[in-house]
């Protein structure tokens, strides 16, 4: 399963919670990340073509998996890609694996 | 003492080929260069930015100036991206690694943490990390850069060059 940022969610991803407003992190998560995962299928997230990357969405949406605690870094390793074929956007696929391999389950200690 | 004139043009095409591919190699580095300074003016530029966006505690439903600035960061960003990308491939492996450490750290600092946030409140830390990440990232791309314009470094990168233009060749081909 494919997830296009840009044309499935928004071209212009901002902020980390629902509350700061439409386009979250939180939102990306919870409303097509989350249910694309746990369908079971291979899911790749491509990055091109956002009007900016936030880092606190990019934080929030792909760390905010490991918070859920739901997934480890290894399992998300093995059941999702993250892809940019612009070489801008190239940096951004390492950022998020460091994100998710920084992010703690929320009830860890 | 008779002139040999196939000596005398085949040394004035050497020389003309010769001072032909240094100036030729002189203007791809200054090329090069500038867009270095460029990347470099921009992280200073963005670290500024972002300093006055972490010092402002924002008006009541987030007024218009606060908004400008949050678009301005993410501007700034995609420049600084363009501009990395546009002068990544000359650096060293090791270079280039860890510029992408310090980057990823320097862009937290602009647009990390409650960025865009209606949470979002002054954050004197962020502030002072992201004019300390600028420092350091600046400094570490200014040495990098000056490593990757020795001879060998040079004529290692015209190499790396020369063989990803001919797989790319080879694979149009196959």
């Amino acid at each position: 399963m494919m997830i296009n940022i840009a044309r499935d969610f928004s071209p212009y991803p901002a902020g980390r919670f629902m509350s700061d407003g439409p386009g979250s992190g939180e939102e990306f998560r919870d409303k097509m990340l989350l249910p694309a995962l746990e369908g079971g299928e291979h899911v790749t997230v491509i990055i091109d073509g956002v009007k900016g990357m936030p880092v606190s969405f990019m934080e929030e949406a792909f760390g905010g998996l490991i918070r859920t605690g739901r997934f480890t870094y290894d399992r998300l390793r093995e059941i999702m890609t993250v892809s940019a074929e612009a070489p801008q956007y190239k940096r951004y696929t390492m950022m998020i694996w460091d994100f998710i391999k920084a992010a703690k389950p929320a009830n860890a200690h | 003492m008779p002139i040999d004139f196939s000596s005398l043009i085949a040394g004035a095409v050497g020389g003309i080929l010769t001072s032909g591919t240094v100036r030729w190699w002189q203007y791809r580095r200054d090329l090069w260069l500038g867009r270095v300074e460029r990347l470099c003016e921009v992280v200073e530029k963005a670290a500024d930015s972002a300093t006055i966006y972490w010092l402002t505690e924002p008006g009541k439903d987030k007024d218009h100036a606060f908004k400008k600035m949050e678009a301005g960061l993410l501007g700034q960003q995609n420049k600084f991206d363009r501009l990395l990308t546009s002068v990544q491939e000359r650096w060293r492996k090791a270079d280039q690694d860890e510029i992408f450490r310090l980057s990823a750290s320097f862009q937290d600092g602009l647009n990390g943490g409650t960025f865009a946030g209606e949470r979002k409140q002054i954050d004197d830390k962020r502030a002072r990390a992201v004019q300390f990440d600028a420092s350091e990232l600046v400094v570490v791309i200014r040495i990098a850069s000056d490593r990757s314009l020795t001879l060998w470094e040079t004529i290692w990168h015209y190499i790396r060059k020369s063989a990803r233009f001919a797989k790319a060749k080879l694979e149009k081909i196959c």
